[in-house]
């Protein structure tokens, strides 16, 4: 793996190449003909071939993505869509992750991110355009060498092909190809001509993910690199009042104790050693004291309290209804539900590596926000974001956190750098947290209570429905503010509420301000929104003697694909055919999130106070499946972590302002003990990809809890599910 | 100074005796395959083999392996048992972020070892202590199956 | 005295010590009582989740409010896990300094943490007053061991003095070492009574 280090003054794009080409390929020059496109429009950077794509002598083809591979599956996905339009020899792809860069900034959201499930129906033209262009590039070079007209020449497998039966294979070509004029405007196959997208494909990192080697953020070894331990303040926003570190020095290893400055105002203590350990050993020997006069020293209880009031009062208008026929309904549901906060705790615990020389500066991340993130380091040096190398390291998981709009632990390692270097010290330090520093660093799925009052007429029919959630806004202050918060009501936590089912909902919300940090969860909205929808569509069909797959059926009559996943995990399961063993009951559940359907069809027991997840036929409707295993990997992955919200324990919880959870001793996720028998169906379709990285996280919580409401008339209003 | 076995060769390290096995392996002698997850044995991303048997690398201090011959995930390949798992990871597709399945493989190694034909209730309670965020356990199981019919 | 009659010596009495148990009263004057009574402080340490925690029926418990232990795990024949997933795996040879980490102890060398054998559990969990003292004070349940024996593992054995030192945010049973030691003293002198009806 190739490091960048920019030069300073600017892109150095020698340094640039070597990062997509690599030591031993045919170096691709960046030649001016690159950069123009000949005819019509400017080609910008990320139309660029040689930005994305390096084919080396021997005919291995490296496929530069913009997008971070957080384990959603990208690192295949995307080169499959060079390689499909490049007519590729697809045993010979290979694929790199792109520092920060102007090219690799998603055209659609204007920044390089990967959140919101949105890497493949975003990136599937640009990508397959730049296939193409790459093939008519090589087209164009075999061409000349063959003395023959681009358009009689085929490309299969990795070699342009004459009719006589001459043939270049890509590696011959690469340098000259790159010399080629870039087409602005290029044919894309159909999808009946792939060979590639749409099929089962095995991930590119599977080996090296399965066999130690390799390497994450956290494994960035460098010559001279110091590893920091962090002490952040047991409070969220306090400041070191006093401290001594005179015995945490004294450990064998210690460089010395550095105090910086944390994005929310408070302060930290940065302990700096050559080595994980005696850092860690350091910091027990730390003796601080905090200043946390003025900040709010949240109490899980008295929120909870706080919400509730709240909940019963008229907020900010998200939707309007008419709700005056509440009163007189002859049925009524009256439901509160209250879900926690949530940490996302991803294996790799958050770590950062900075090198900050004075005049240049480069860093080392598995971050979900490359180029945000790479302006926040720059402000910290008082540098602009070019002269930041920014290297975008494979991360051992992300589920949003690595993706926060403040940049705050790379911002924080940046910080930690910058105290070295003021105190003499030179060299690369590796900021790494402990998972207790991460359980109590913040940024969770905020906490949320809702209100829902329902005027039915007990055969199904809603006659009006009064709704009120109460919870933090995420997006309020940060970078996504403007596309997310209208008039003071932040649409990331009502998304997947309405909108759907015809019913009358008249929605309101409250944004109160709690002195905890909040950010994006994996399904964000949707992580408590479909738990309310989908367990109160089944009590309005119960309520009704209606079949709850029935029910819903004739709900969704305007949504075909919603529909279609219904069919399909219905039929699967065996739902209304087979008769479940003794002590088992059905449970359905079904929601869009983020453009993708997904239902569920679970088969549930319980023990004691207990549910059990015997059996789950999932189906997905994502549009066209670029890499069938990756969805069906991702309806697992998701799946297992939305049944890990229903568990005691997954929960974090805050007392006079202290995070009571700290390791996954006392903040539970799911187990292996805990999986069920899954199948995942896809629903064929053609139509252009949408995502899957987050879309099987909410619907299975409302799934099971459905099932228990017919095995012991007991309907869960919250998460984790209590007895 | 300690000396112990390091996939099969001879390893001397000069740090104090209550140093976890995981960081001589990561900081001293620059073998990341091993990972830090939580740093209380509760996650089992930092399984390694001692004389054979599984170790959290995290709560085991290299005073207690002096002697001893200490196997991590770099050796995976080393042996019929663990060639079988580590094929079958890849032909299942098993990782997604793959940050815990160097653990998980050793943890299925340990089991292939002592189980030839393990039943999904002795996987379940074999590899319940390795933690995947990713939730990728359905595939995991899989595997540990089909890597048990290759050894047979 | 020569050693090797010392050593003959000590073996002589250990030897004597089995019979000698009922009769290991105060001979000046056992007082059943004050024997009632240190037994009452004997079970407050026995029942502290530091011991009773693997003096349990079936599975190990785990921290001060003795819960299920995660992982799910056995005891196995000889105490120490069934494999793969032995006590070793996660217990090493010393407590770890980092809160909730699994305590950990040396046995020559080797991860020391275990619970009794499967065909002696020593088991008194659920247990109090003279029921669990029972338990205790009979070979048959107490692992072969005559009151001698008995005091002798209470004062040295490596598992039962870890309770003392069981690393960082583990509550420390309720009397002190010495404490325990003394009144494990002070119930054998008094005949090591179980109930006001023993003789």
């Amino acid at each position: 793996m190739k490091y960048l280090y920019r030069q300073s003054g600017g892109i150095d794009r020698r340094a640039f190449l070597k990062l997509t080409v690599g030591s031993g390929f045919a170096l691709a020059a960046f030649p001016a003909g690159a950069q123009t496109p000949g005819a019509a429009g400017e080609l910008k950077p990320h139309q660029q071939p040689s930005a994305f794509v390096g084919i080396a002598a021997e005919g291995t083809v490296t496929v530069t993505i913009g997008k971070i591979d957080i384990g959603q599956g990208v690192h295949t996905a995307l080169p499959m869509l060079v390689a499909e339009e490049m007519d590729a020899d697809w045993n010979k792809v290979r694929c790199e992750l792109a520092p920060a860069g102007e090219a690799y900034k998603d055209p659609v959201q204007q920044a390089q991110v990967v959140g919101g499930s949105t890497t493949i129906q975003y990136s599937w033209m640009q990508y397959r355009e730049i296939g193409a262009r790459m093939r008519a590039m090589l087209v164009g070079a075999a061409a000349k060498r063959f003395g023959l007209p681009a358009s009689e020449l085929k490309t299969e497998a990795g070699a342009v092909i004459a009719p006589d039966g001459r043939s270049a294979a890509y590696g011959e070509l690469a340098v000259a190809a790159f010399s080629e004029p870039v087409p602005a405007s290029v044919q894309l196959k159909s999808p009946q001509q792939f060979k590639l997208i749409g099929k089962p494909t095995g991930r590119l990192d599977a080996r090296d993910k399965s066999s130690g080697r390799q390497k994450f953020g956290i494994d960035v070894m460098l010559p001279d690199m110091r590893t920091a331990v962090m002490l952040h303040p047991p409070v969220f926003g306090a400041k070191l009042a006093r401290f001594d570190a005179a015995r945490a020095k004294a450990i064998a290893g210690v460089e010395d104790v550095y105090p910086v400055p944390m994005v929310d105002g408070g302060s930290a203590l940065a302990i700096v050693a050559d080595g994980f350990w005696p850092a860690r050993m350091a910091r027990e020997a730390l003796q601080v004291e905090w200043d946390t006069r003025g900040l709010e020293r949240v109490d899980s209880d008295a929120l909870l309290a706080r919400y509730r009031e709240l909940a019963m009062q008229p907020g900010k208008k998200a939707q309007a209804a008419d709700t005056s026929a509440l009163a007189s309904a002859p049925h009524k549901i009256t439901a509160e539900y209250r879900f926690p906060y949530l940490a996302h705790t991803p294996m790799e615990p958050l770590n950062c590596t900075v090198d900050y020389r004075g005049d240049q500066c480069a860093v080392w991340v598995g971050s979900q926000f490359q180029t945000v993130h790479q302006a926040a380091v720059a402000a910290v040096f008082g540098m602009k974001p070019e002269q930041v190398a920014f290297n975008t390291m494979m991360a051992g998981g992300g589920f949003g956190r690595r993706a926060v709009g403040n940049s705050d632990f790379v911002v924080e390692a940046a910080q930690v750098a910058k105290a070295r270097f003021a105190a003499g010290r030179r060299g690369p330090v590796k900021m790494v947290w402990a998972r207790e520093d991460d359980v109590r660093g913040g940024y969770y799925r905020p906490m949320h209570v809702h209100r829902a009052e329902i005027g039915h007429d007990g055969k199904g029919k809603v006659l009006a429905w009064k709704h009120v959630i109460v919870g933090q806004s995420i997006m309020s202050g940060g970078p996504f503010e403007p596309f997310t918060v209208k008039d003071g009501i932040d649409s990331t936590m009502t998304e997947g509420l309405a909108g759907t089912y015809p019913f009358p909902i008249s929605l309101e919300v409250h944004h109160p301000k709690v002195n905890v940090p909040v950010w994006a969860w994996r399904s964000v909205g949707h992580s408590h929104n479909a738990f309310v929808m989908e367990t109160l569509v089944d009590e309005l069909a119960r309520a009704g003697g209606l079949d709850p797959v029935a029910y819903r059926r004739t709900l969704l009559r305007q949504h075909p694909r919603h529909l279609a996943v219904l069919d399909l995990a219905v039929e699967r399961s065996g739902y209304g055919k087979r008769r479940l063993a003794p002590g088992r009951a059905w449970g359905v559940a079904v929601h869009e999130a983020f453009d993708t359907v997904v239902a569920y069809v679970v088969e549930a027991s319980m023990k004691g106070e207990q549910p059990v997840l015997h059996r789950v036929t999932a189906a997905v409707h994502c549009n066209m499946p670029v890499n069938p295993r990756t969805i069906e990997a991702q309806v697992q992955g998701g799946m297992m972590m939305g049944l890990g919200t229903t568990l005691p324990g997954a929960r974090i919880t805050l007392k006079d302002g202290l995070v009571q959870q700290s390791n996954w001793n006392d903040y539970r996720m799911a187990t292996h003990a805990d999986a069920p028998q899954i199948a995942v169906h896809i629903v064929p379709s053609a139509d252009p990809p949408t995502g899957i990285g987050e879309c099987a996280v909410p619907a299975i919580a409302p799934a099971l809890a459905n099932a228990v409401a017919v095995l012991n008339g007991k309907r869960y209003r919250s998460l984790p599910f209590s007895a | 100074m300690i000396s112990f076995s390091l996939n099969g060769k001879p390893q001397t390290v000069d740090v104090p005796g209550d140093t976890p096995v995981l960081w001589v392996l990561r900081d001293t002698l620059g073998l990341s395959g091993t990972k830090f997850g939580c740093g209380i044995s509760v996650c089992g991303a930092c399984t390694v083999h001692v004389d054979g048997e599984q170790r959290r690398a995290c709560v085991t201090p290299v005073s207690s392996i002096a002697g001893r011959e200490l196997t991590t995930i770099e050796a995976i390949g080393d042996d019929r048992i663990g060639r079988a798992v580590e094929e079958s990871w890849v032909r299942h597709d098993v990782v997604q972020c793959g940050y815990c399945q160097s653990g998980q493989i050793m943890a299925a190694v340990a089991l292939l070892k002592v189980s030839k034909q393990p039943t999904d209730a002795d996987i379940h309670r074999a590899m319940s202590a390795n933690l995947c965020r990713c939730g990728t356990y359905v595939r995991i199981h899989a595997a540990v199956k089909d890597a048990a019919k290759a050894i047979a | 005295m020569s050693s090797r009659a010392e050593a003959l010596g000590r073996y002589v009495a250990c030897g004597l010590a089995l019979p000698l148990a009922a009769f290991a009263a105060d001979p000046v004057s056992p007082d059943r009582s004050a024997g009632l009574q240190a037994f009452a402080q004997i079970e407050r340490v026995l029942l502290n989740p530091r011991c009773v925690n693997c003096h349990v029926p079936d599975g190990p418990l785990q921290g001060d409010a003795k819960r299920v232990h995660y992982p799910a795990v056995q005891r196995g024949v000889d105490g120490k896990g069934v494999a793969p997933l032995n006590c070793a795996t996660c217990h090493s040879t010393q407590n770890s300094p980092v809160s909730h980490a699994p305590p950990g102890l040396d046995a020559g060398g080797q991860p020391g943490w275990r619970m009794p054998s499967a065909n002696m559990k020593m088991s008194w969990f659920g247990l109090s007053g003279s029921a669990l003292c029972k338990v205790f004070r009979d070979p048959r349940t107490n692992g072969g061991r005559s009151l001698a024996m008995l005091q002798q593992h209470m004062a040295t054995d490596h598992l039962v003095a870890w309770a003392w030192h069981p690393g960082p945010g583990r509550q420390l049973p309720p009397l002190d070492k010495a404490a325990f030691d003394g009144q494990v003293g002070i119930w054998i002198r008094n005949g090591a009574p179980c109930d006001r009806s023993e003789s």
